[in-house]
């Protein structure tokens, strides 16, 4: 196996997004259509709870604009997921479940390496341009002066929010390890459910649903949080629990991820007749 | 006639049988999420309800139960077949090898897969719901030949969208999710429109998505009287079956099958 330096890793990613553009141009006005046709979709998506919002001058403490911001937000972090995680990269339990680890140990590249190939940064983009144009609206819009660094916190939680998504992923998927027909699509109904649920802003939310949100389902890291720590309204200490969120729960995922692979590496995935049928 | 009907419900319990072959654990996550998701939007109504001084256009009661029951009715108020599944998968030829009509066969076995869900998440949900003080009852019995007529216009789009994925080149996932962004906002499931902001609910419970969800929603609330709701419906089932068979018929020679 070859040394993977960093310049290696974005050729790789170079011929991938080479690739992808030339998917895009092979057909460009059905591309385009396919894409507008997404985007319109997103938008159709966040409508509903941004014409709540308009409805009743904001829900919770956020005005409608603050509302918009953080549904653009979750679509940001949707959409980075798209571009990054084609191929069912971010969806890890599906590979687990389909016995196709053992396509990836054949390969002569290292895992995340290997996740190269799921890089679509041009079809798969409509999600995050929806998010980018609806926050350029929300932040035109936005009453309330935001703070000088505010450009700094929305690229750092971006991260942090993409990060915790992703471990997340990861995390539930060992269980895919372990239960390959259960558990084949745990981690898209987790993801799913935790980007749904994060379209709710939880301000005026009780504690007892607002913390559950925050620590055993982290929905509320996703957007909401993010969105208050941006508008400089959450407190100090609450600033950095995204980040400690996202350290710890990365390391549980590698952890029970690692254990999970070695269970497989001696018992498989039972999951095909002799025929090649997939039980 | 008998037999006739029994090929179908054969097919239902084939269905069921595939949904649950995995054990029931392997239903057990899309249940929690289903909760998961359902709880905040609750709460969200009581938030918007307590926060806003206006007239909300529908009591806190009547929004608990519109979202509740959508949440109880979420398969058949926005009808999902396995049909784009199947052509993503190259099976789309399976719906033409059955002895049977295809409409008939997509039917059933639709069908068959909701009953685990009714049975292991809604039928606990209609009970447990007077706890949370959310009223199951329809308020008019009107909602089941409503809710009946959105069944049958589900299918119809189903038809009609999975003609849409084979004219677009066999993209399922386009349609997929175009279509359930599209069902989400214009259906009223996710936010009633009598809610909405502009007077939008004058003319967008007159679109075709409007018949789906949104109108056995309203007459479980009461929040619209059925002469505003039947006629629209039966408006829509007539107009988008006959595009829906017309337009099967002339896509169906497109269909191409490979993959997997």
């Amino acid at each position: 196996m070859g040394r993977i330096t960093f310049k290696r890793y974005f050729k790789l990613l170079a011929i991938h997004a080479k690739m992808d553009f030339a998917s895009l141009t092979r057909d460009t006005v059905f591309m385009l259509f396919f894409m507008f046709s997404d985007i319109l979709a997103n938008a159709s998506a966040v409508s509903g709870l941004f014409l709540l919002a308009w409805r009743f001058g904001g829900l919770g403490s956020l005005d409608k604009f603050e509302v918009l911001f953080m549904l653009a937000y979750g679509n940001i972090i949707t959409g980075i997921l798209n571009i990054w995680g084609g191929n069912n990269f971010v969806y890890p339990s599906r590979i687990i479940a389909r016995g196709q680890m053992e396509h990836m140990f054949i390969i002569p590249l290292p895992f995340f390496t290997q996740m190269t190939i799921g890089f679509y940064p041009f079809t798969c983009s409509s999600t995050f341009l929806t998010g980018v144009i609806l926050m350029a609206v929300s932040v035109f819009n936005i009453g309330a002066v935001l703070p000088v660094w505010w450009a700094l916190a929305l690229a750092a939680n971006i991260i942090i929010s993409v990060v915790i998504t992703v471990a997340l992923s990861y995390l539930v998927s060992t269980l895919a390890f372990y239960a390959p027909v259960q558990c084949e699509e745990i981690s898209a109904d987790v993801l799913y459910c935790a980007l749904y649920t994060s379209q709710f802003p939880l301000s005026g939310m009780p504690a007892y649903i607002k913390y559950p949100l925050l620590t055993i389902f982290p929905a509320g890291l996703l957007a909401w949080l993010p969105a208050m720590i941006i508008f400089g309204r959450s407190t100090a200490a609450s600033n950095f629990y995204p980040l400690l969120f996202a350290a710890a729960l990365t390391l549980c995922a590698s952890y029970f991820f690692r254990k999970g692979l070695r269970y497989y590496v001696k018992k498989g995935i039972n999951r095909y007749h002799a025929g090649g049928h997939r039980r | 006639m008998v037999m006739e009907l029994k090929k179908y419900i054969i097919t239902a319990q084939t269905s069921l049988r595939g949904k649950i072959n995995g054990g029931i654990v392997y239903m057990l996550p899309q249940i929690i999420f289903k909760v998961i998701y359902l709880v905040p939007l609750m709460f969200l109504w009581r938030v918007i309800s307590s926060g806003s001084d206006a007239d909300v256009g529908m009591s806190l009661t009547q929004l608990l139960s519109y979202t509740y029951v959508n949440a109880l009715f979420a398969d058949l108020l926005n009808v999902q077949s396995f049909m784009t599944a199947w052509d993503y998968d190259g099976k789309s030829e399976g719906i033409f090898t059955r002895p049977f009509s295809v409409y008939g066969y997509v039917i059933s076995r639709t069908a068959g897969e909701w009953i685990p869900s009714l049975i292991m998440f809604s039928l606990p949900m209609v009970l447990i719901a007077p706890l949370f003080g959310i009223s199951v009852i329809p308020a008019t019995l009107w909602f089941f030949p409503s809710l009946l007529l959105c069944v049958s216009l589900g299918f119809a789009f189903e038809f009609l969208f999975f003609c849409v994925t084979l004219r677009l080149r066999n993209i399922s996932w386009l349609t997929m999710v175009f279509r359930q962004a599209l069902m989400a906002f214009f259906s009223g499931t996710a936010v009633p429109f009598k809610i909405l902001p502009f007077g939008l609910d004058r003319w967008i419970s007159y679109q075709p998505f409007a018949s789906l969800g949104g109108a056995p929603l309203s007459l479980f609330t009461a929040a619209a009287h059925p002469s505003q709701i039947l006629p629209v419906q039966i408006f829509w089932n007539i107009t988008i079956w006959a595009a829906a068979v017309i337009w099967f018929k002339k896509s169906r020679e497109r269909m191409v099958s490979f993959g997997g």
